[in-house]
């Protein structure tokens, strides 16, 4: 046989679950009380909350068989940039205020202000979803009113399909009215570079057309021809020297001269044969001042003086000839590398305007295909597939969740204020409090109950659940009349609002 | 009332004990229906006369009489046992207080169903006091009438003995309380009080003294008797006392001998598990 102890407390851990259980089973008056309260209110909320219809159009965005052909020639705007581009047009003031034009709905809009309110409102309730995998987008708008719910969207529908055509033709021909312009601007610009390129050919034409290495060997020939010049110059001045020196009478006294050296070394200066050459010799220089001049001529007029006189000028000549030569050449050599990168220069330019200009002739080529395509509606075009109709059931309040809700909530509510009391509660509720003093407990008498008050409490008992029950009972009626869309409740009331308005 | 009359006599003359009160103190009116009643008797009523069991037949709550098979009567039995354990161990200590911290905790039902237990099923001599004069309500428990009790005694010095009566159960005797009084304080702390306890505390060695009181927190009279018994069992309400009051309870009795707490009105949620253990107990105990 187990101990009584080991049994009593084998489970203590559970302990706290079914003691909270046997509370609120304790304490059903107090849920009943919190919970049915919640229920009605939620099922009152849920018939006062105004019904609101939703009307809702699928569009479809037909990408044309012909923008798959003309790929890579035409340019067609990406889906993704027309899906995105969707969402703001559609809710932009403008396109918003077209449909309330078109529906007459400003007639109550005295004001900017009330105007400015009913875009908003517009604004907030229009919602738009995208589904981009199957290329359509819905567009929903909820109001009181049904009929009018499905004119706003299909009004917006209509307008936004209308205004994204119009759009979608003036962006391809303004597109290609720009590639048109670009090219000739483009176009001026090649000639202009062209034209740059050919006065810097003419203007430099010597210089870029010269071969460097037959410049430096031009060069270097004048060169060694100017030395051999310079020798033969050189030989022919000696030869003309030695001819003006050799008239007789400087030949007699330059004899003398040397004549009186040799007798100096012999004899003093006042030898006779020393003063009688040097007589001479004084007479000798006289005789050269006086007729050296008729002696020069007579050597100037001599044939070989005159044919190296003749020799020497064309040589002369020759040489100035080289020497202007090498400097030419020179300057020509010093000039070639900034005339070829300049001409470089002005080529890249001219290549680089004629790249932009020749993509610029080809996007125009393909921009014509694209406007083409847009002007006969080929590329892309929207298509409703399912217009909105008038809904049938309103889609809000959503009176099954907000019943189902209120029942949750009563019950949940109930239980956790019973929890919450018990939990407040500073008394002592279990055995287990009890211990923290450390005192024995020498017995645990349970309530007695005599037969009477078991009588009376049993009779409070079903009192208390059948109210529970009836109210969750009339709570899931009512759900399931709001479920099965029944719509009892609702002709139950509109009769009644008619028996008082009437 | 001729009738419990001559069922008490004939109930003394069968035990052959003395005779403790010749009084005719005992009612019967405001218990009993009138009706007579078969003399069949119940397994567990073998020492109490017929009249006695009809007089409190509608008193539900002294389940150690008409109940005691419930779980509360077991309960009883049980605070019985531990307390005759306790009172043996350390000599006889034989004045057993009850009180609780506030009122309506089940101090005077914990009172008469100990002492009917402890006088029904052990061979003791029991004398329940009924010390709570304010608001004395063992007599009615009991189905007997109170007029004449402690509170006069104390009052016009007369000797104890004279208001106590022979309940017929076993041999339980009770003192009740007696013209009910606004202010009973000083009476119980009077040295006529204490010579009075004394008397009862000694007269018989073997009889045990069940001392019912008011509350401890809103009144002064049981910390002053919880000091003269030899002890204090404390009753404690599910629900009733807060943590905090209870602390300030046991620290008003803190001269005294507190042996434990009976923990009453415990809920379904508080002790099944403790009931899922103790009914093999019962059932083992009764076998």
């Amino acid at each position: 046989m187990p101990s009584p102890h080991s049994d009593a407390f084998a489970n203590e851990g559970g302990f706290d679950v079914m003691r909270y259980v046997s509370l609120v089973l304790e304490r059903k008056g107090l849920l009943v009380l919190i919970a049915l309260p919640i229920m009605f209110s939620a099922i009152i909320t849920c018939y006062v909350i105004p019904k609101k219809y939703e009307a809702e159009s699928t569009v479809f965005i037909e990408q044309n068989v012909i923008s798959d052909l003309v790929k890579g020639i035409a340019i067609t705007p990406s889906m993704e940039m027309k899906i995105k581009a969707i969402k703001v047009t559609m809710l932009s003031r403008s396109m918003l205020l077209n449909v309330i034009k078109a529906l007459d709905l400003d007639l109550n809009a005295k004001t900017d202000r009330m105007l400015d309110g009913l875009i908003a409102s517009l604004q907030q309730r229009i919602r738009i979803r995208l589904d981009e995998k199957r290329g359509v987008f819905m567009i929903s708008f909820a109001d009181a009113d049904p009929v009018l719910a499905r004119n706003v969207v299909n009004t917006l529908t209509r307008l936004y399909i209308e205004e994204n055509t119009s759009t979608k033709r003036k962006e391809s021909f303004e597109a290609t009215q720009f590639l048109a312009e670009q090219i000739e601007v483009f176009k001026k610009r090649i000639d202009a570079a062209e034209k740059e390129i050919d006065a810097y050919k003419l203007e430099a034409g010597v210089v870029l057309s010269s071969n460097e290495p037959a410049l430096r060997a031009e060069i270097e020939n004048a060169e060694q021809e100017m030395e051999g010049v310079r020798i033969r110059v050189n030989a022919l001045t000696t030869s003309r020297n030695l001819l003006l020196s050799n008239t007789p009478l400087k030949r007699q006294l330059e004899e003398q001269e040397k004549s009186l050296e040799t007798l100096l070394g012999r004899y003093t200066k006042n030898h006779p044969r020393v003063r009688q050459l040097e007589a001479a010799i004084a007479e000798n220089r006289r005789q050269i001042r006086t007729d050296g001049q008729r002696e020069l001529d007579a050597v100037y007029r001599s044939p070989e003086y005159q044919s190296i006189k003749v020799e020497l000028a064309s040589l002369e000549n020759r040489q100035k000839n080289l020497q202007e030569e090498i400097d030419k050449n020179k300057e020509i050599i010093q000039k070639i590398p900034g005339a070829r990168s300049q001409l470089a220069e002005l080529e890249r330019k001219r290549r680089n305007e004629t790249i932009i200009y020749e993509q610029l002739v080809s996007r125009y080529g393909r921009s014509e295909v694209s406007k083409e395509m847009e002007l006969q509606d080929k590329a892309m075009t929207f298509r409703v597939l399912d217009p909105a109709v008038v809904p049938s059931a309103p889609s809000s309040p959503n009176r099954p969740l907000i019943i189902l809700l209120g029942i949750v909530a009563g019950i949940g509510l109930g239980v956790g204020i019973i929890i919450l009391i018990d939990l407040i509660n500073p008394s002592i509720k279990t055995l287990d409090d009890l211990k923290e003093f450390g005192i024995p407990v020498l017995a645990v008498v349970p309530r007695v109950k005599n037969e009477e008050s078991l009588a009376l409490q049993r009779g409070h008992n079903r009192l208390i659940y059948s109210i529970g029950l009836a109210g969750i009972l009339i709570s899931l009626s009512f759900f399931l009349v709001e479920t099965l869309h029944l719509g009892l409740v609702d002709n139950v009331i509109a009769k009644v609002s008619t028996f008082f308005v009437g | 009332m001729s009738r419990i009359e001559e069922a008490l006599k004939k109930a003394t003359k069968r035990r052959g004990e003395e005779a403790v009160s010749t009084r005719p103190s005992v009612s019967s009116s405001h218990c009993s229906d009138g009706l007579e009643r078969p003399a069949a008797k119940s397994p567990s009523s073998k020492s109490i006369p017929q009249e006695v069991l009809d007089r409190v037949k509608n008193q539900h709550m002294l389940v150690a009489m008409n109940d005691v098979v419930s779980p509360a009567a077991e309960e009883f039995r049980k605070l019985k046992q531990n307390l005759v354990r306790l009172t043996k161990k350390d000599g006889f200590q034989n004045t057993i207080l009850i009180t609780s911290g506030t009122v309506g905790e089940g101090k005077s039902v914990t009172a008469v169903n100990l002492a009917i237990s402890l006088a029904q099923e052990f061979d003791h001599t029991v004398l329940l006091v009924d010390a709570d004069l304010r608001r004395p309500s063992c007599g009615n428990l009991l189905c007997m009438d109170t007029s004449y009790g402690l509170s006069d005694c104390l009052l016009g010095g007369t000797d104890i003995s004279t208001a106590m009566i022979r309940t017929g159960i076993g041999k339980l005797s009770f003192l009740p309380a007696g013209t009910p009084m606004a202010n009973p304080g000083e009476l119980l702390a009077s040295k006529r009080m204490d010579d009075v306890l004394r008397e009862i505390k000694g007269r018989y060695s073997d009889r045990y003294v069940i001392i019912d009181t008011p509350p401890v927190l809103p009144f002064a009279e049981a910390r002053t008797l919880a000091r003269l018994a030899d002890m204090v069992v404390l009753v404690v309400k599910e629900g009733r006392l807060s943590k905090y009051e209870l602390g300030e309870t046991l620290e008003a009795l803190s001269g005294a001998n507190v042996a434990g707490v009976v923990y009453t009105h415990a809920s379904e949620a508080s002790t099944s598990n403790r009931y899922s253990g103790y009914a093999k107990y019962k059932y083992y105990s009764a076998s």
